[in-house]
């Protein structure tokens, strides 16, 4: 609840193809709540949490978006500023598997920070019928240079562990997220500044 | 010495005169014989020529004597003879005026017993029928009269005599007039009545008859009145026989003969539904009119001394009526003969040879000369005239569809919009391998099913019956002659340039006042270009290939016509809601009752219309169209509601409250909007994200609305929430400033905006 004691706000993002779980992860981990009937997302979905991870909290500002592509937005704008992404697939289904290189290239197209942190999260292995191996999955992940965990928002297995560890590698990554603030001060005070400000700007730096 | 020169010289002077005096004798001698001869001579001359000069001086005086006496006598003469002589020419000259004075006298008088002739001549000639002699007579004194009155003017018997002339030569042609009236004796119709006219026309041709009939053409044409009597039998015989032969098919054309004469009745019953008649009956009517009448007398010889060329009277006629003649069978007749489709183009064939035969056996009778080819000229150029006429029909059956009802509306599916159509090509010619090799490479790159697919929706009655025309009208080009088929396709670009102009002019006040009239006519050019794009191509093969056979070039015109239609008609929409938002006065106050009431009115006026455009346009517009268009309108709502409520000073949680309940009434019922009877398959609030862009915008402002400074931080996430998508810091802080009291939490949330 202190605001004040909280390092940085990330946005983190949720990809991957509809089904595979991306918003029952999501609300497992904000709410700790699992509904086997989860409706497809329409668009996007928001959530906030504080995590606390080394003694630094951060707080997430996570998009859970539409895996349905009759349900997505033309123009993703919710890639803007992403500093993590978790990269959902369903191990009980090779083809959500076999997609996973086309949701990177759209990651890679859209997103705006190139240094971001990647996640690719193995969902469902609660279920009996696997059809993706976890050395599969890790293969992918090595290639990718993408951080690996197998997880079941049923069991909830995996997936605090997940969140977890893409904030840790966020904050251990330099620039991804001071930048992120310094860079924002630095814009907020050209934009507070205004003509008068620009103008003696210039003249200390000559 | 000087002795001796002495005597030297004193013997030289002694020689030296001795010389001389014997010369000096010699001389004398000479002398002395000389004068003996000048004397002889002198002697002799003188008296010889002294005698002969006395005789001549006598005769030169007798030569005078006589002289003068001749010349006197000669004077004499002279001057007696000349007076007598003048005297004689002047009674000679005088005698000669006399004579010629009782010449003319002689002959004015002779002239004067020719005119009395003349005259009586004249005013006998109707007993006697005479009037060949009795037109000489006229044409004769005519010549007498006008060369005596000249210079006559004051000869009381030449005035009086002309004027008898003339009383005498009108009276002689009113004779032959009312001769040839009852020769060619016309029975004329009622006026009053008008159905069952009758009209006769009664020739006498009895072998008398007939003879007095040449006659008084001949006298005529002498007179010069031949070419105003068959000019008025020629309008008679136009406007009474020819005419209803030509225009009406159920003339009937009776001739009969008496043995003095013959008669030709035309009964004719006019009647409004009468259809005009074929040109083969025309023909042989007319044939037979002139047929009867080149018989009965037409073919009189008119001798025409003057030019030494000799007509017959029918050709007289034709120079008068055979254009009118022909002009009446082209437009009566043959203008409705003209064939409408191909069938028919057949038949007309024998019209044609019909028309060949007609013309040539009027020539044969002279009615019109060598030369004249109106009326063949006309069918030859059938072709022409058949394209002409049908493209006329077309493009007014075009405009009728065009002005006729828009509202009648019907529903075409995305499959076969026009139903089925008569198969394009006869694909037997096309080697099978060919066909083969070209699905091979269509099944390479395959296009989306969606290509070429109009989406379903409703078009208006007439524009599916003006495209199907439209495709008839080309396949019928298919089959024509290249001249015909080049007709008609461009008939059909003009019907649809005509489209592009006549339809929204025309329907211009229903296109502005009924939305769904608007967009029934976008759905009709969306329709028509749908169909524009692949038209040419279908038909390109069977038109000549001298035509760019293509209409995509008007697929661009005519789509846009649709939208622009369609965009207006839209805008006027937003200025209605507007209007009505207008009334809820930004939203300020809510809380109070009357503000709420009238920002309530106003919310539940604006969803009113959307109700009503959905009832007008779901059913009619394809899905796609309809929802954006709804979404659209949608949208400029909520960017109006929200802009309203941004800048707001304060927002009592009172009033916050309020305002969350009036815009969750448009949150509530704006997907329903969206929804069409056709698919229920959508998903309504994805379709809202979907076509109305600032919808998160206002649905961000109704969780603001509602939630805490917390929440609203949360949201807001350092700028990396919804929040922060939707809104500006300045417009977050705004709101922020508006909704909460200043305390420090506030401020801390706030100064965490940026």
């Amino acid at each position: 609840m202190d605001e004040h004691e909280v390092l940085t706000t990330l946005k983190i993002l949720i990809i991957g193809e509809s089904g595979v779980g991306k918003s029952s992860l999501l609300l497992r981990f904000t709410d700790d709540t699992f509904d086997p009937e989860q409706a497809a997302t329409i668009g996007v979905d928001f959530k906030v949490k504080t995590l606390q991870v080394d003694g630094n909290k951060a707080k997430l500002a996570i998009w859970d978006t539409a895996g349905q592509e009759r349900f997505r937005t033309l123009t993703p704008s919710y890639y803007r500023g992403a500093q993590g992404v978790i990269l959902v697939y369903d191990v009980t289904s090779k083809a959500s598997f076999n997609k996973l290189e086309q949701w990177l290239n759209e990651l890679e197209t859209f997103s705006t920070k190139h240094d971001l942190i990647k996640m690719l999260v193995g969902n469902k292995i609660d279920n009996e019928r696997r059809e993706v191996s976890k050395e599969e999955g890790l293969k992918f992940a090595r290639k990718h240079h993408m951080l690996f965990i197998e997880a079941s928002a049923k069991t909830k297995e995996g997936v605090q562990c997940a969140f977890e560890e893409l904030v840790e590698k966020i904050i251990q990554t330099p620039g991804l997220w001071e930048t992120d603030t310094q860079g924002r001060r630095i814009t907020g005070q050209d934009s507070n500044g205004g003509q008068g400000a620009a103008c003696g700007g210039y003249c200390s730096v000559i | 010495m000087a002795s001796f020169v002495t005597e030297v010289l004193t013997s030289a002077g002694k020689l030296e005169t001795q010389e001389v005096q014997g010369k000096l004798d010699a001389l004398t001698k000479q002398i002395d014989s000389l004068k003996i001869q000048v004397f002889e001579v002198t002697h002799n001359k003188y008296i010889d020529f002294q005698s002969t000069m006395s005789t001549s001086e006598e005769l030169a005086e007798n030569v005078e004597r006589i002289s003068k006496e001749m010349s006197d006598v000669s004077d004499r003469i002279e001057n007696e003879i000349k007076s007598q002589l003048n005297m004689s020419t002047e009674v000679v000259e005088s005698l000669k005026r006399q004579l010629l004075e009782v010449t003319d006298v002689m002959l004015v008088l002779e002239s004067l017993v020719q005119i009395q002739e003349g005259l009586q001549c004249i005013s006998g000639a109707n007993k006697t029928c005479n009037f060949s002699k009795a037109a000489e007579a006229i044409l004769n004194i005519h010549d007498l009269l006008s060369s005596l009155v000249e210079g006559n003017k004051d000869v009381n018997i030449l005035m009086a005599l002309q004027t008898e002339y003339w009383v005498q030569k009108e009276k002689f042609l009113y004779d032959i007039g009312d001769k040839w009236k009852e020769l060619v004796f016309w029975t004329m119709p009622d006026t009053s009545e008008s159905k069952q006219q009758k009209c006769e026309l009664k020739i006498m041709t009895g072998a008398e008859n007939l003879s007095i009939l040449k006659d008084i053409v001949v006298v005529m044409e002498k007179l010069d009145i031949l070419d105003s009597k068959m000019k008025s039998f020629g309008e008679r015989l136009v406007l009474h026989i020819a005419q209803p032969c030509i225009s009406h098919c159920k003339t009937v054309l009776k001739d009969s003969s008496t043995g003095q004469s013959k008669t030709l009745t035309v009964k004719c019953c006019e009647e409004n539904s009468d259809k005009p008649p074929s040109p083969v009956e025309v023909f042989s009517k007319i044939t037979q009119i002139f047929k009867w009448l080149n018989d009965c007398f037409l073919h009189i010889v008119i001798d025409d001394e003057g030019s030494g060329q000799s007509q017959v009277l029918m050709e007289r006629l034709g120079g008068m009526v055979a254009h009118q003649v022909l002009d009446l069978i082209v437009k009566q007749c043959l203008t409705h003969a003209i064939p409408t489709s191909n069938k028919q183009m057949e038949g007309f064939q024998n019209d044609i040879s019909a028309t060949e035969v007609f013309s040539q056996k009027l020539t044969e009778m002279k009615f019109i000369p060598p030369n004249e080819t109106t009326l063949t000229d006309f069918v030859q150029n059938v072709n022409v005239l058949f394209a002409n006429k049908k493209c006329q029909e077309i493009l007014e059956k075009a405009r009728n569809l065009m002005t006729s009802d828009m509202h009648n509306s019907v529903p075409v599916s995305d499959d076969k919009p026009l139903g089925e159509l008569p198969p394009l090509e006869v694909r037997h010619d096309v080697p099978s391998g060919k066909k083969s090799r070209k699905l091979d490479l269509a099944g390479e790159c395959r296009l989306s099913d969606n290509t070429f697919k109009l989406p379903s929706c409703h078009i208006s009655v007439c524009i599916q019956q003006l495209l199907t025309l439209a495709y008839e009208t080309l396949h019928e080009a298919g089959e024509s002659s290249p001249q015909c088929a080049v007709q008609l396709f461009y008939a059909v670009r003009n019907m649809l340039e005509l489209f592009c102009s006549v339809f929204p002019t025309y329907h211009k006040e229903n296109l502005v006042n009924f939305p769904q009239l608007s967009a029934i006519f976008h759905n009709n050019c969306m329709f028509i270009a749908h169909h524009l794009m692949t038209m040419g191509h279908q038909f390109r093969k069977k038109l000549p290939p001298s035509i760019n056979a293509t209409f995509v070039d008007l697929v661009q015109k005519i789509r846009r016509l649709g939208t622009d239609t369609f965009l207006q008609q839209m805008s006027r929409m937003k200025g209605v809601m507007a209007e009505c938002l207008g009334g809820a006065n930004g939203f300020a106050s809510v809380s109070e009752e009357n503000m709420y009431f009238n920002a309530e009115r106003a919310i539940k006026q604006t969803m009113h219309q959307f109700h009503h455009l959905q009832k007008v346009w779901q059913e009619v517009l394809p899905p796609s169209v309809y929802r954006k268009a709804m979404g659209t309108l949608l949208n400029s709502v909520v960017v109006d509601i929200t802009a309203s409520i941004v800048v707001l000073e304060d927002i009592s949680s009172d009033d916050a409250r309020q305002l969350a309940t009036l815009l969750t009434i448009i949150m509530d019922k704006a997907g329903p909007l969206l929804q069409t009877p056709s698919d229920d398959k959508i998903n309504l609030t994805f379709e809202l994200q979907r076509n109305v862009s600032r919808w998160l915008r206002f649905k961000e402002l109704i969780t603001v609305l509602n939630a805490s400074l917390l929440e609203i931080s949360d949201r807001w996430a350092e700028g990396k929430g919804p929040l922060a998508v939707e809104f500006t810091p300045n417009e977050m802080k705004q709101l922020i400033r508006a909704l909460f009291q200043n305390t420090e939490r506030r401020a801390a949330v706030l100064a965490k905006i940026k």
